[in-house]
């Protein structure tokens, strides 16, 4: 009990901890943080994955122990805890931990690793949305209000919200990463058409192609480096600076016979970060605005009324009226609270009444029969 | 006569009485009240348990009951009499009698002493014990220091009884202490006594055999008066009047009795009350439902419809 007890406040803790990881990884790519920076939280992102995946695993086998894996899936959340874990882990997490390491296996790996990491790239894009999707966890943890049936209710209509703006997100991504994916490959093609004019004007002006290169590239704030026959022609920036800001997805590789241009794709990369930014800030707000007002709502108007109706009329001193508010007066449960309070109310005191008077006592024989 | 192990025997006879999960929960008059009951009820069976060698074989049944009955008196005095005590020394002002009687003035000194030892001997009967739950209620709770000043402040229906209708012109605090002392005497009613009515054989009786025909009760009072001015001498017959049909339903007071309306109404709230440790979200204060339900049993219980819609009003504007 008390493991268990210990293990749900861990994770609670890591929801919370990942809803921070998830906000952060988008804002680092938004502000351009370092890359050992951006690396860490790529790191962590792969475990809180982990643990996810395990913990639903752990929840999966518990569940078939006892012969109710449906029950969990469809009634426990299973089904979040599933969609917030595995795919994120093969999808997400995993192959962007794959990218790092490939980035740096980039010299050996040649043309078909690096046409596997841009197929990569492309997945990660859409299922980052997913990830979304962790903040419904948040409902099966959190006990923002006593009634059982107000957790229950706000988590089903805030689950049922959050998973809908997630669907049109994700449908949507694949439209959106589209356009990303037109710009990169817009942005590809242009700079060759920019190479082969060097390569024309070198040809029919004899402009010295190193001059006419540093000249034209110096003006391009997106050109960060230029090779030509293996030798540099122009940087931006230093070596050390683009070793630590500039990791793979951050540039384009335009390679044009023996041209190699360097090319930032940082701003397409913050466009796509401020998307999801925002999405994530429409989910977590919601979610906080469900679980503020929507509960409070549902448990002025509904579980507080059950919850005194109960104690009124199984408990024998609780004569405690329900409080009904004019403008839910005519609502199913205040009917009921009006009947509680003018007519059951006043008949259980009668009742008591008329019984204090013929019983008299709360005592029996057998409360003596333990006197020693 | 009982020895010290006998004594000691019943003392823990008692405790475990009072320690039983439903009577502990209640307050000490009421808890009284119940065992008493138990004991009434179950006369027989209890006279053929205390025989058995677990109870009290070696005492006589009317020795062990009278030891059961005064130990758990001794016990209930004790727990209500000495802040009892410290209450009528300290926070009811006994002037006030001199200023609603026709009667010659007498030192509050005078009055204060006479009702301290009022109050312990009406105490030492059971039924006035019990009943004096409301009384003690009331006065530890500071109820009427909460509503008799909205009362005045609000110059509606109950201010009107208690004024102009009563015609009695006291200032709000002076009304307080007028009410204290005739809640003081008011459960003098339910002490039985030796009484002949008129046109019936000679009974003992209490309020309680008395309050449905007026003529009886007016003959009752009359008698009980005689027997209280023994020990309260000097306060007038209008206070001790009123005393007495504060036990009674509406029906049986007479238009000018309203004080005693008001405290029939009052000592029935406070009689059971029980302060709620904590109020559910989303129900009705304590007294605001109390008054409510008592709206629907007005007719029932005999209190008066107005003077219940308007202390409902005024728990519910207080959050009482």
């Amino acid at each position: 009990m008390k493991s268990k007890k210990i293990w749900e406040n861990f994770i609670l803790v890591a929801i919370f901890l990942v809803i921070v990881q998830t906000f952060l990884d988008d804002y680092s790519r938004y502000q351009h943080w370092s890359i050992p920076a951006r690396n860490m939280l790529l790191l962590t992102g792969l475990l809180f994955d982990l643990i996810f995946s395990i913990e639903f695993i752990v929840r999966t086998l518990l569940a078939n122990k006892k012969g109710q894996v449906l029950r969990y899936w469809l009634y426990g959340r299973g089904w979040v805890d599933f969609l917030s874990s595995i795919p994120l882990l093969l999808f997400n997490s995993g192959p962007g931990v794959y990218l790092l390491l490939s980035g740096r296996m980039e010299e050996g790996a040649g043309a078909i690793a690096t046409l596997n990491i841009l197929k990569i790239v492309k997945a990660i894009r859409v299922t980052r949305i997913l990830r979304l999707i962790r903040i419904m966890k948040i409902f099966g943890k959190i006990h923002n209000a006593e009634s059982k049936m107000a957790q229950r209710h706000t988590s089903t209509i805030a689950t049922t919200a959050v998973f809908t703006i997630i669907i049109v997100l994700v449908i949507s991504s694949f439209f959106t990463g589209q356009t990303f994916e037109r710009a990169l490959n817009s942005r590809t093609k242009s700079y060759n058409n920019m190479i082969q004019s060097i390569k024309n004007i070198n040809n029919t002006m004899e402009i010295p192609l190193r001059p006419l290169m540093y000249k034209l590239f110096s003006g391009d704030v997106k050109i960060l480096r230029a090779h030509y026959e293996d030798l540099l022609v122009f940087s931006r920036i230093s070596e050390e600076k683009f070793n630590e800001f500039y990791r793979m997805d951050d540039y384009l590789l335009v390679e044009n016979d023996s041209f190699r241009l360097f090319v930032s794709v940082v701003d397409i990369n913050k466009q796509i970060s401020a998307f999801n930014l925002q999405s994530f800030f429409i989910i977590v707000i919601l979610v906080f605005t469900f679980m503020i007002i929507y509960t409070k709502h549902f448990v002025q108007t509904i579980s507080d009324i059950i919850h005194i109706i109960r104690r009124g009329l199984t408990e024998k001193d609780y004569n405690l009226q329900v409080k009904i508010r004019e403008e839910f007066s005519e609502d199913e449960i205040f009917k009921l609270a009006e009947y509680y309070n003018d007519v059951y109310l006043p008949e259980k005191l009668r009742k008591q009444q008329e019984e204090k008077e013929k019983k008299g006592t709360v005592l029996s024989m057998d409360d003596l029969m333990d006197f020693k | 006569m009982a020895s010290e192990t006998q004594k000691q025997k019943v003392t823990g006879f008692v405790t475990h009485l009072l320690n039983n999960p439903d009577i502990k929960i209640e307050p000490p008059l009421v808890a009284e009240n119940l065992i008493i009951n138990f004991i009434s009820k179950n006369l027989n069976q209890l006279k053929q348990t205390f025989k058995s060698p677990q109870f009290f074989p070696d005492l006589s049944w009317d020795e062990a009951l009278q030891l059961i009955l005064v130990d758990l008196r001794e016990r209930i005095l004790d727990s209500i009499l000495p802040e009892l005590i410290e209450y009528l020394n300290n926070n009811i002002n006994y002037g006030v009698i001199n200023k609603v009687s026709e009667a010659d003035s007498v030192g509050a000194s005078f009055y204060k002493n006479k009702f301290v030892e009022f109050v312990k001997t009406v105490l030492t009967h059971k039924d006035i014990r019990y009943n004096f739950n409301s009384v003690y209620n009331i006065f530890k709770y500071n109820m009427l220091e909460k509503y008799i000043p909205q009362i005045f402040e609000r110059r509606e229906f109950v201010f009107n009884e208690l004024t102009k209708v009563q015609k009695m012109n006291l200032k709000p605090e002076e009304y307080i202490h007028y009410l204290k002392i005739i809640m003081l005497i008011k459960n003098v009613a339910y002490m039985k006594i030796n009484f002949t009515p008129k046109d019936g054989p000679p009974q003992k009786a209490s309020v309680n055999e008395v309050r449905k025909s007026a003529k009886m009760l007016g003959q009752f009072m009359d008698k009980l008066i005689a027997e209280i001015k023994v020990n309260l001498p000097s306060v007038s017959d209008k206070i001790m009047k009123m005393a007495i049909k504060s036990n009674v339903p509406e029906e049986m007071t007479e238009l000018e009795d309203a004080s005693a309306r008001f405290i029939y109404i009052f000592t029935a709230r406070y009689q059971d009350y029980k302060p709620y440790k904590k109020i559910d979200r989303g129900a009705e204060s304590p007294d605001k439902s109390w008054f409510n339900i008592a709206r629907k049993n007005a007719e029932f219980n005999g209190y008066n419809r107005r003077m219940i819609d308007e202390l409902y009003r005024i728990a519910g504007d207080n959050n009482w």
